[in-house]
């Protein structure tokens, strides 16, 4: 081969070399979409992916609905602005006021930012050392309130279970799942709709584990919740005004007794007492429901010392 | 009879393996013309010398070497793509890209100087071996805190070693000699330096990576290593801003840079003189010889370049480091030369989406630095050739001359698959609990 060949063949080449760039160029472009794409397709499938949990709003301000959920990524920051990866706009709040790091097998860690401190499970935060945000945990920022529910993923321990508010059964379980002999499905029956809990829709998604620790309504109830009859105890719902009926002709049933009752209306000959309130009753008066008396709520005793249980949180161990 | 459609999957691997054949074909093709061109050059040197009456002509063998490389580069290419990838847990755009890259360094050095496309050949397995270490590291390292106490003393004091035991090189004080072989740990401590920005950042440890920077800083000044300095600056003022998306302190951080820079212009002499030779190298033919056969060798080469084997890339100076994308272009040609620098934009593209999707702040920093500090050298390198900004030292990631460069970029690329093959375990595993969810006991 001279060098004159040699020039031809190198002078085609670079037109093949050109060709194959831009043929590999434009498959890893595909390749770098696909790749991207995989993530999006998962994301839209499994819309949990990248997060540890939620919060779950108890008390909005106004700017949340109660029951609203809030996804946790891993790690980040928690306040007002926008750029933080829990948002959070409410009063009090800072733009930037919680760091907050997923710690698997012990929690959220989580610190406040400067001089801003919250509260965590009844406990004011306010050090720099931090504390574990746990399954189940009440927060309070500023003026919003929320709990905390992890998925199943997380390996997160649950909040103490020393708290004034026993667990409730699980409202979903299926026949006999602790194999005590007794149909869980009847006593969850009892319980209202899981919609009218604020974990409505959390609580159905499986991917979520049950919220068991579910404190009153701050400031929407403040009426402790209602005893039920076997001492387990639940939310109160949402109280109704109870619009009081209108009386028509029906006098009050003391006066029934008394005598000038008897002179206004005097008793037939034939009419017995029984038969006149039989009468009464069929008449098609409408009939006053007086409420039912709410028990007083009364936190359990501690054997030892007879003072009530305060809600404990457990402590991360060193 | 129609064939059957294939199904996605199977159209998806199709797809992947596209990447790596036509690499394999296109080098294939390189270093057989190569094999060809030396072999008649011998043959003509042999040729004038019998025209001569030299009795000393001696009939030129076939180089057989030069052909074998024809198949051993495409298999080192189907090793360092298709079996690494299944051996390591690494992103396959990633690889491919960074393979390719590699591939075109040794190619062009070794039609230029076989012996440095040989040795370039050596530096990258090591370098392969690095980037596996990088890829462990950042998937088996949980806590950073005490290897942070441990690399960041380490970390300066190799970069102070020029300083003491450096030689003088174009200028600039960073290489050290140590058995016959040099290295510049400027170039290795860009690993510790991302491990080190990212740990700092992300927890919010502000006086220690500014503490690090400002040393590392001052320490290439006195080196008089410019390129390197900028870069380090760049890449930590980037990952500043990434981590804290505040862009008020940026802006004084850039405006700090350039307030430097312009001190640097009037107290260094060489500085003043390389800004001018940016603006007219033609004012001064001795002083702006670099530059000048730069341009004309791109220009010589046209959209589709010379052709391999052709052209002169020897008169260019330092055409197997600093003015690689020069030869790359006279070669090859323009668009090619547009070609690789579209490589480099995939990588970013690639490393950003990984710095976006890694599940920690750790992660998502370490994976955004080394994106950036590729990306940014690849942009000064090729911007000081073009003429697009005042040629600095720094060298073109994977395709220069240079075992401390190559190691350091393979380390680098090591980081950025370490994170990128997080992400995806982490999906998996995620994908799995969803799917699974209710089967799961509390």
């Amino acid at each position: 081969m001279t060098s004159e060949l040699y020039s031809v063949l190198a002078y085609g080449a670079r037109y093949v070399f050109v060709a194959l760039l831009a043929l590999f160029l434009i498959s890893s472009w595909f390749n770098l979409r696909r790749e991207n794409s995989a993530t999006k397709r998962a994301r839209k499938t499994a819309p949990h992916v990248g997060t540890v949990g939620q919060l779950v709003v108890l008390e909005g301000a106004g700017v949340f609905a109660r029951g609203d959920l809030i996804p946790i990524p891993p790690e980040g920051f928690i306040g007002a602005a926008r750029i933080c990866d829990v948002c959070v706009p409410l009063p009090d709040v800072k733009a930037k006021h919680i760091f907050y790091r997923f710690e698997e097998g012990s929690g959220l860690w989580c610190r406040p930012i400067g001089r801003n401190s919250f509260e965590l499970d009844d406990e004011i935060i306010v050090d720099r050392k931090g504390s574990y945000i746990l399954h189940g945990s009440i927060i309070k920022i500023g003026a919003g309130l929320f709990q905390a529910a992890f998925l199943k993923s997380a390996d997160v321990p649950d909040v103490a279970a020393a708290s004034p508010f026993r667990p409730l059964p699980d409202v979903y379980a299926s026949a006999d799942d602790d194999d005590d002999g007794e149909d869980e499905t009847a006593v969850a029956a009892q319980y209202p709709s899981p919609d009218i809990y604020p974990y409505g829709r959390l609580s159905q998604d499986e991917s979520y584990r049950t919220l068991t620790h579910i404190p009153p309504l701050y400031g929407v109830n403040t009426e402790p919740p209602f005893m039920q009859g076997d001492g387990a105890y639940n939310y109160a719902p949402i109280p109704q005004p109870m619009q009081p009926q209108p009386y028509e002709n029906v006098p009050p049933v003391s006066q029934m007794y008394s005598d000038d009752y008897s002179e206004e209306y005097p008793q037939e000959d034939d009419e017995t007492e029984a038969e006149i309130f039989a009468t009464w009753n069929d008449s098609g008066a409408p009939q006053y429901t007086r409420p039912q008396p709410k028990p007083i709520y009364v936190p359990p005793q501690d054997e030892e010392t007879d003072e009530a249980q305060p809600l404990r949180r457990r402590r991360r161990q060193e | 009879m129609k064939k059957k459609t294939r199904s996605q999957a199977s159209r998806a691997k199709a797809m992947s393996n596209i990447p790596v054949r036509v690499m394999m074909l296109m080098f294939f093709i390189a270093f057989f013309l190569i094999a060809l061109k030396k072999q008649i050059n011998a043959q003509e040197a042999y040729d004038a010398l019998k025209a001569a009456g030299d009795p000393s002509a001696v009939k030129p063998a076939l180089d057989l070497f030069s052909f074998a490389l024809c198949l051993i580069v495409p298999i080192m290419i189907f090793i360092g793509t298709v079996v690494l990838g299944k051996l390591l847990p690494t992103d396959p755009v990633l690889l491919s890209l960074t393979n390719f890259l590699c591939a075109l360094g040794v190619f062009v050095l070794y039609s230029t100087a076989p012996d440095k496309g040989l040795r370039q050949c050596m530096y990258y397995g090591i370098g392969i071996g690095v980037m596996a270490l990088c890829i462990y590291l950042v998937r088996i390292v949980k806590h950073w805190r005490t290897l942070s106490f441990i690399v960041f003393p380490i970390a300066l004091l190799l970069l102070a070693t020029p300083l003491v035991l450096g030689t003088e090189q174009n200028g600039a004080k960073n290489w050290i000699y140590i058995g016959g072989t040099s290295l510049q740990p400027s170039e290795l401590v860009k690993i510790p330096l991302l491990i080190l920005l990212a740990y700092y950042m992300s927890r919010r440890k502000f006086f220690s990576w500014m503490l690090f920077c400002l040393i590392a800083l001052a320490v290439l000044m006195l080196q008089k290593d410019l390129g390197t300095a900028l870069l380090y600056y760049i890449t930590a003022l980037l990952l500043y801003y990434a981590s804290t998306g505040n862009l008020p302190v940026s802006l004084v951080g850039l405006g700090g840079g350039a307030g430097a820079a312009y001190l640097g212009y009037t107290m260094f002499a060489h500085v003043k003189k390389r800004v001018a030779l940016w603006l007219n190298p033609w004012s001064d033919y001795d002083a702006g010889y670099q530059i000048i056969h730069s341009l004309v060798a791109i220009a010589s080469g046209g959209l589709f370049g010379m052709g391999v084997g052709l052209g002169s890339p020897k008169s260019i100076p330092i055409y197997y480091t600093d003015f690689i994308f020069a030869v790359i272009c006279e070669q090859f040609g323009m668009l090619f030369g547009f070609g690789v620098i579209l490589v480099y934009v995939f990588i970013m593209l690639r490393g950003v989406s990984a710095a976006m999707d890694a599940r920690n702040q750790f992660d998502s920093l370490l994976a955004m630095g080394a994106t950036i500090i590729l990306s940014v050298q690849a942009f000064i390198i090729i911007g000081g050739v073009i003429k697009l900004i005042p040629l600095t030292g720094v060298t073109m990631p994977f395709v220069s001359y240079g075992g401390t460069s190559m190691l350091a970029s393979m380390g680098i690329m090591g980081l950025l698959q370490g994170v990128a093959s997080k992400n995806k375990d982490a999906l998996i595993r995620e994908e799995s609990y969803v799917s699974s969810a209710g089967e799961v006991s509390l």
